[in-house]
């Protein structure tokens, strides 16, 4: 636990570390500082990927999340969050041989979809107690702060979705066009 | 200003709290002539120029719109109610501790303007049915005054605050003077239809908001951004800050000071009157006595209780004006624990533009000609809005990769969220007190609040539940649930009736005019005067209330009567 909160002390500063085997079940994986801002990008592109429209990295998500983690969550998600990101680094090892931020696309969704479905309960009302008792899922609170942060961003608000700073008025049923777009703001 | 000298801190009236009902106070009070001492225990507001957040985009937010979980489990009933955008509209709870005996959350804003910077702004008048619902159940005393005494003062406020809505000429639910109403959505149109069609006697209107859907007295029309609570750079929502302050100020016979906590209001009893009230400066901890022959206490229902009980004299041993015993006592806050939500699968061509600040409103419908088989007394008004589902809504949708962001991106299906805002009775021993040991930063005694829902509220919050489904299944609505949140008391923002008006001085604190009983140049027209709740939001009876207590004192202090 002491080298947990060594880790957890570090990251961010640059200086390399190694994992503990112990404290993250694996058979000895290294994850340098720069191998976890990878495999924070590739989870968050791989949620909101680039295409007709800005993806999660070219919005800034990335950093978005590295921040909150590091600043806004309770000691307790904060924690959660490291081990989230160590076993499914881990599973992408285990199972595939490779970084995640290594896999393609298809495989890296294959990880997450199996990983969501792990900490999914068929019943609400558990997922719920879970939430209470032991704060959210990993991959509930990765996919959460990825979405927030890039429907807040500028390219995410204006370029994804539609942003309208000042209305001006309110039309109550206006016919949509095929593909419109949610707005950014209610 | 030297504010050693006696004269100079002279004033013929002071008001005590510039929300809602004391901008209102200072503003009626300057215009018929008083040179008047407002008093706020916060910072000053300046109306636009100290709206920092006001036009801030989502990614211009301070902290990219993120609380610590350290600073919101230090700030929990302040950080329940705010977000960084305006969090400074509302008092912390680090700086501004109180006692829970039970839970209540006590949301308070410490400055000038108030929480008539933050509020709900729905209006909604009362009507007889209410006046007259205590003297009828036999619960809590009679109301002295009945519609027919308010009526003109609702015409008089609604005037000057703009409040857009539509007549409906239903009894519950008086008409008023309104500028043109918001719209109803797709949706909405289609609840509301269904509503009638299954029960005559059921409406669905548009709220009745304080937001201007056209220019009046040099504020400007409602751009529909819905981010009020950020302060509104048009002036399009009615607050003391954009609306009663400034006349107040351009009469020239206003003096506001901000900073000051009323500590007490100070007694002589060889005149048997209030001779003006003692602050103490909040960043110097310094106190000053300031005079008057008329004192308005508007500091909000807590507070205007509290400076009551520390008032005390060996005239007035349990505090000021509490002969009865009833200051502190018969706290109310409506509920608005109870409802339902569901999705509706048709109408998804449609969609809207621009952000309306405000939802619907079913206006009351039980109990209206009460009978003796009731499930419970009195009544709830749903309110509620529909939208489609966006982004918020879906983060959560199992998957990834391009089909998660295609289905993220698009407007989901029609929702509506409806809840019940129900009458709470007035109970004797729901509670306001002072600690006697635990002091704050300033040496005065902690509030402390007791307070709990009672099994009449319960009855109705199962009514508003089961009546929500059903409304919403007879119009179609799938996935329906109902809901009961069993939030505290406090949650709803309505807190009042613990200085209640009533007929006899033995049994209530002030009378038909806000007026002490026992000390006459002191009113109250804040929440603390209500003898009942009804289900209305109340800051609009507040406003008339005031304006109407305004007009008495100054009318009864030239007849030389203070």
């Amino acid at each position: 636990m002491k080298r947990r909160s060594y880790l957890k002390g570090v990251f961010g500063l640059g200086t390399a570390f190694i994992l503990s085997p112990v404290a993250c079940d694996t058979k000895g994986d290294e994850l340098t500082p720069i191998e976890m801002e990878r495999l924070i990008a590739a989870m968050a592109d791989s949620i909101l990927p680039e295409t007709d429209t800005p993806g999660a990295i070219q919005a800034g998500v990335p950093t978005f999340i590295t921040e909150t983690w590091q600043h806004y969550l309770s000691e307790k998600n904060k924690e959660a969050f490291l081990n989230g990101l160590i076993r499914t680094e881990s599973y992408s090892r285990d199972s595939y041989s490779r970084s995640f931020s290594q896999c393609p696309m298809d495989v890296r969704i294959n990880i997450l979809t199996y990983l969501e479905s792990k900490e999914t309960y068929r019943f609400a009302i558990l997922n719920k107690i879970r939430n209470r008792f032991f704060g959210p899922s990993f991959i509930g609170l990765f996919k959460q702060l990825t979405v927030q942060g890039y429907c807040t961003s500028h390219a995410g608000a204006t370029k994804a979705l539609r942003y309208d700073a000042v209305p001006g008025h309110y039309e109550s049923c206006v016919l949509m066009a095929e593909n419109t777009r949610s707005w950014a703001t209610k | 200003m030297n504010i050693n000298n006696r004269a100079d801190r002279t004033y013929d009236a002071i008001v005590v709290g510039s929300g809602i009902s004391g901008g209102w106070a200072a503003m009626e009070l300057c215009k018929k002539g008083l040179k008047t001492l407002l008093l706020d225990r916060g910072r000053h507001v300046e109306h636009v120029a100290d709206y920092p957040t006001a036009m801030l985009s989502p990614w211009e937010l301070p902290d990219g719109g993120r609380t610590t979980a350290e600073y919101a489990f230090q700030n929990p009933i302040q950080t329940s109610i705010s977000d960084v955008a305006d969090r400074h509209f509302f008092a912390n709870d680090v700086d501004h501790p109180y006692i829970q005996e039970s839970p209540f959350l006590w949301y308070r804003g410490y400055q000038v303007g108030g929480r008539s910077l933050t509020w709900g702004r729905q209006c909604y008048r009362w009507s007889d049915l209410d006046f007259e619902a205590n003297s009828r159940d036999g619960v809590g005393v009679d109301w002295p005054i009945r519609y027919r005494d308010i009526a003109r003062w609702y015409d008089y406020v609604e005037r000057f605050v703009g409040i857009s809505g539509s007549c409906e000429s239903l009894a519950q639910l008086p008409d008023g003077e309104f500028l043109p109403p918001m719209e109803l959505n797709c949706i909405e149109k289609h609840l509301a239809q269904s509503i009638k069609a299954h029960d005559g006697q059921r409406r669905l209107i548009i709220a009745r908001v304080a937001n201007l859907t056209k220019r009046l007295n040099g504020r400007g029309a409602c751009m529909n951004r819905n981010l009020c609570s950020r302060g509104c750079p048009f002036g399009a929502y009615f607050s003391s800050n954009s609306a009663t302050i400034p006349v107040a100020i351009e009469t020239g016979n206003l003096t506001i000071r901000p900073f000051s906590i009323v500590s007490e209001v100070l007694y002589d009893d060889r005149t048997k009157r209030a001779t003006g009230v003692r602050v103490i400066d909040t960043e110097t901890h310094v106190d000053y006595e300031f005079f008057s022959s008329l004192v308005f206490l508007n500091a909000s229902t807590i507070a205007t209780t509290a400076i009551l009980l520390q008032s005390t004299s060996p005239r007035f041993p349990k505090g000021l004006g509490n002969d009865s015993g009833q200051v502190g006592r018969n706290l109310m806050d409506h509920h608005s624990n109870a409802g339902a939500q569901g999705t509706h699968e048709q109408f998804s061509e449609y969609y809207y533009k621009g952000r309306r600040p405000c939802g619907f409103l079913i206006p009351r419908f039980q109990n209206l000609n009460p009978s003796v088989d009731q499930k419970f007394i009195r009544g709830y008004n749903i309110q509620g809005r529909g939208e489609r589902q966006g982004w918020m809504e879906k983060m959560g949708t199992a998957g990834f990769g391009e089909s998660f962001k295609r289905n993220l991106l698009s407007p989901g299906p029609w929702t509506i969220w409806m809840a019940g805002w129900g009458e709470c009775l007035p109970y004797e021993d729901n509670r306001v007190t002072l600690s006697s040991n635990e002091k704050d930063q300033w040496g005065l005694s902690l509030v402390k609040i007791d307070f709990s829902f009672r099994e009449n509220e319960h009855r109705m919050m199962d009514d508003i539940r089961s009546c929500s489904e059903a409304m919403l299944k007879q119009a179609g609505f799938v996935d329906v649930n109902s809901f009961n949140y069993n939030k505290p008391g406090g949650t709803t923002v309505h807190e009042m009736g613990t200085a209640r008006m009533g007929k006899d001085s033995a049994t209530s604190v002030l009378n038909g005019f806000n007026q002490l009983h026992s000390v006459r140049n002191v009113f109250i027209t804040d929440g603390s005067c209500m003898a009942s709740s009804a289900c209305q939001n109340p800051s609009l009876t507040y406003m008339a209330l005031t304006a109407r207590a305004c007009d008495f004192a100054v009318a009864e202090m030239k007849k030389g009567n203070l």
